[in-house]
């Protein structure tokens, strides 16, 4: 009997769960820095031309994938190539090693969302988030206890995640259709109330006044496509997998094109709400605006907070609103990362979903707690240090090497165009066999570069090879396990 | 804001947003059976 796949009920389940998948904490804290960062306005130049060059047109590879093969990413490459099936095994289980750490923020998320009504951080953010919320160990060799806030927090994250996930991609289509539209509509409200606050503007012509000289630095140009990379959730495995629930006649090229349009719409708005409260912060303070700029964590948990208890009313209002917009953010890139891994098991073993959902959220789980401990936040910073340079931009790199020169470009331009509402010419080809292997190469290339020069961030270097390149190392080599691990019945070998 | 500011929003919203709304216009396929 011939298994019948799940099937998205409707094209836009479908795109809202892309959408939500691509649209994540790093559309918040890493966008409107990345922007300010290299150029203010002026970035947006080589952020569309990264976006046209490289991002749409992986976008659409991997889409094609999916559609194409209708399975996980070990299952599209093993069709290709025999050999190949590894490389779909080093996404899915980077996928794995993200999700260790990601539910991690979100307990944090799930911890400041509770502190936001009492802004039980009062004067000293950075203090709180340190001593209080992480409790953070001197270095990665002290470990320490487990924070009892942080505990519950990955606790409870792990259960929303498996109550969407097992129940099937049904449910999955149901849920985003919730969980995409509500940050939008949260990030609208941050947005009217930054830019209502004394000092917005300057925040505003901070982030985006242009600064065209810089389009002149390589380093630019080099960030722009980083940022649409990591962005749109590619070489996860996930929107492989995503796809490949689609019927095998669905469209590629348009439903790409809106996924990326849409996450870089979503990140341009949230650098409104985030440059016109950091121009109210500088306001307030009384300090210079570049002294209170921020990225990732230390935006979230530090900065942001800071301004929302100097507004003048309902702080604790708009606390919570900024705390459930990462919450609902991270959620749908969580729990897409998830299917991905619980996809590439049944298409493997052809278990059934619930047991795959469960093995993989305790296993994440039980993993995870490593990051919630007092030390862990060290650790977290190296893995995702080295997942994002290493782990990710090698199977990116794997990908188009393995498209345009094993399968061959052409035919599968041709198969894209075959069931595509908008046709791609031959731009296509040049992009995903010249301009991304460069760029992921250059991208490689200097990270390694920059390893050689310094430790990152002052690291032991035994916590840099444990936390680091053993992860790679260990990724690589329980690929090819799998790759020779014996599947289900039928599976090709 | 200044002059500079204003013309890359506009730029940034004419390039994002338009490309959204070009690609949701060149929808033609059927949401429920793709075809």
């Amino acid at each position: 009997m011939v298994e019948q796949r799940e099937r998205w009920k409707s094209r836009t389940h479908f795109l809202m769960a892309a959408i939500g998948s691509a649209v994540g904490l790093g559309n918040i804290w890493r966008f409107p820095y990345i922007l300010y960062a290299n150029g203010g306005g002026a970035f947006l130049i080589p952020y569309f031309v990264a976006l046209l060059t490289a991002g749409i047109p992986l976008m659409m590879l991997e889409y094609g994938l999916g559609i194409k093969m209708q399975g996980a990413p070990h299952v599209a490459f093993s069709k290709i190539k025999r050999g190949l099936e590894w490389i779909g095994w080093w996404s899915i289980l980077a996928a794995f090693v993200i999700i260790t750490y990601y539910a991690v923020v979100m307990a944090w998320c799930w911890n400041y969302l509770f502190y936001s009504f009492t802004l039980a951080w009062g004067e000293d953010a950075g203090g709180f988030f340190v001593t209080k919320v992480l409790q953070r160990t001197g270095g990665p060799a002290d470990l320490g206890g487990i924070p009892l806030g942080i505990f519950f927090g990955l606790l409870i994250t792990w259960i929303v995640v498996y109550l969407i996930i097992y129940k099937g991609i049904g449910r999955v289509g149901r849920v985003v259709m919730a969980t995409v539209p509500l940050p939008i509509i949260l990030i609208g409200v941050l947005v009217v109330r930054g830019v209502t606050l004394p000092g917005a503007t300057e925040g505003l012509n901070f982030y985006l006044s242009p600064d065209f000289s810089k389009l002149l630095e390589p380093r630019v140009w080099l960030a722009a496509y980083g940022q649409v990379f990591f962005s749109l959730s590619l070489a996860m495995g996930i929107m492989i997998v995503y796809s490949s629930y689609l019927p095998k006649n669905s469209d590629v090229t348009n439903n790409a094109f809106i996924t990326s349009f849409a996450d870089g719409g979503i990140s341009f708005f949230a650098g409104f709400a985030i440059f016109s409260t950091l121009g109210y912060l500088a306001h307030i303070t009384g300090v210079d605006i570049s002294k209170v700029v921020s990225a990732g964590p230390g935006l979230a948990f530090i900065t942001i907070p800071t301004a929302i208890s100097k507004l003048p009313f309902a702080a604790a209002f708009f606390g919570a609103v900024f705390f459930l917009t990462l919450l609902s953010l991270a959620v749908d890139s969580l729990f897409s990362l998830v299917e991905a891994d619980v996809t590439a098991m049944i298409d493997k073993w052809g278990i059934r979903r619930e047991r795959a959902t469960f093995v993989i959220c305790l296993l994440a789980f039980l993993i995870g707690l490593l990051y919630t401990s007092r030390g862990g936040i060290y650790w977290l910073d190296i893995v995702d240090h080295w997942i994002n340079s290493y782990g990710l931009a090698a199977i990116g790199l794997g990908e188009v090497i393995i498209i345009g020169f094993i399968f061959g470009t052409r035919p599968f331009r041709e198969f894209i165009n075959s069931v595509s509402e908008v046709t791609v010419g031959s731009w296509w080809d040049y992009m995903i066999k010249v301009v991304t292997p460069i760029i992921l190469g250059v991208t490689l290339i200097s990270s390694f570069y920059g390893e050689i020069k310094r430790a990152y961030e002052g690291y032991p270097l035994w916590a840099l090879i444990l936390g680091g390149w053993a992860v790679i190392v260990g990724i690589i080599i329980i690929s090819f396990l799998l790759m020779r691990a014996k599947g289900k019945k039928g599976e090709r070998k | 804001m200044t002059t500079g500011a204003w013309i890359m929003l506009i730029f940034g919203c004419v390039v994002l947003y338009g490309g959204l709304v070009w690609s949701l216009l060149r929808t033609k396929k059927d949401k429920k059976t793709q075809l």
